[in-house]
């Protein structure tokens, strides 16, 4: 019961961390509050590019979802 | 501080800092809108709430609400998150999610099963419904903890309490959230 339990936690958190908006959803995001925080930006900031660590380790939670087999390319 | 803002952040059309508050705001936001919706969207579960909580969070900074803080990096993070808490414990107990949350799931699930989109889906409602239950403080440190990765050494520093304090909360916080889920599950709201 209580390995069931944790199982489930694990999992839920796991979920939390891998839900992320789609590249586009956040570019446009970006836009749009820049937009009313009247602050220019270049759009290519927000396009989804790989600037540092946290992004690598977002699209690393993400994977598990994105392919549930669990096999790597790599 | 020249900014004018008009009605609730849902409703404003125009927030717009005076130039100045602009010059020290563009590169922070450059640097860190990416992150800060994202934890915030990670915690609310839909991006109209997450952009709202993201964009007020810039304002405030911008306004000049937190300019005296000395780290705006530790500022924007731990206000995306307290923001979107807020958000989660407004929200009635067993309020649906908006729909974008269904096209949300189709778009970052494209090859799962659509079982296990849902449970998915559903676990992590069940657990931000769970997350917002908790006393504030421990919400925030859950969050920092397990949905930011941080250390314990770092929440601690950040939140200005001890180490020790962190890892109790993080023991107890764990156990209610577990009893909670399962409640969830199985149907008790």
């Amino acid at each position: 019961m209580k390995r069931e339990e944790e199982s489930l936690l694990d999992r839920a958190t796991h979920a939390l961390q891998a839900d992320v908006p789609d590249p586009d959803t956040i570019t446009a995001s970006a836009a749009k509050a820049a937009q009313r925080l009247g602050i220019q930006i270049d759009h290519e900031v927000f396009s989804g590019a790989i600037r540092n660590c946290d992004d690598v380790r977002q699209l690393l939670d993400a994977w598990p979802l994105l392919h549930p087999s669990g096999r790597w390319i790599l | 501080m020249k900014s004018q803002e008009s009605g609730s952040m849902s409703t404003a059309v125009a927030i717009i800092p005076a130039a100045e508050d602009n010059d020290r705001l563009s590169p922070l936001f450059v640097e860190h809108y990416r992150r800060v919706l994202m934890s915030a969207y990670r915690i609310a579960g839909n991006m109209a709430d997450a952009e709202d909580v993201a964009q007020g969070v810039f304002l405030r900074l911008g306004s000049g609400e937190a300019a005296a803080m000395a780290n705006a990096e530790t500022y924007l993070y731990r206000a995306a998150i307290n923001g979107a808490l807020d958000l989660l414990r407004r929200r009635k107990a067993g309020a649906t999610e908006p729909l974008e949350c269904a096209e949300a799931m189709a778009s970052t699930e494209p090859s799962g099963s659509p079982e296990t989109a849902i449970s998915s889906r559903e676990l992590g409602r069940h657990l931000r419904q769970a997350i917002g239950e908790l006393a504030p403080r421990a919400a925030e440190i859950f969050a920092l903890r397990y949905l930011e990765e941080m250390e314990n050494r770092e929440i601690a520093k950040l939140m200005r309490t001890s180490s020790a304090v962190v890892a109790v909360t993080l023991h107890q916080a764990p156990s209610k959230l577990k009893k909670r889920l399962t409640e969830l599950q199985r149907g008790k709201r």
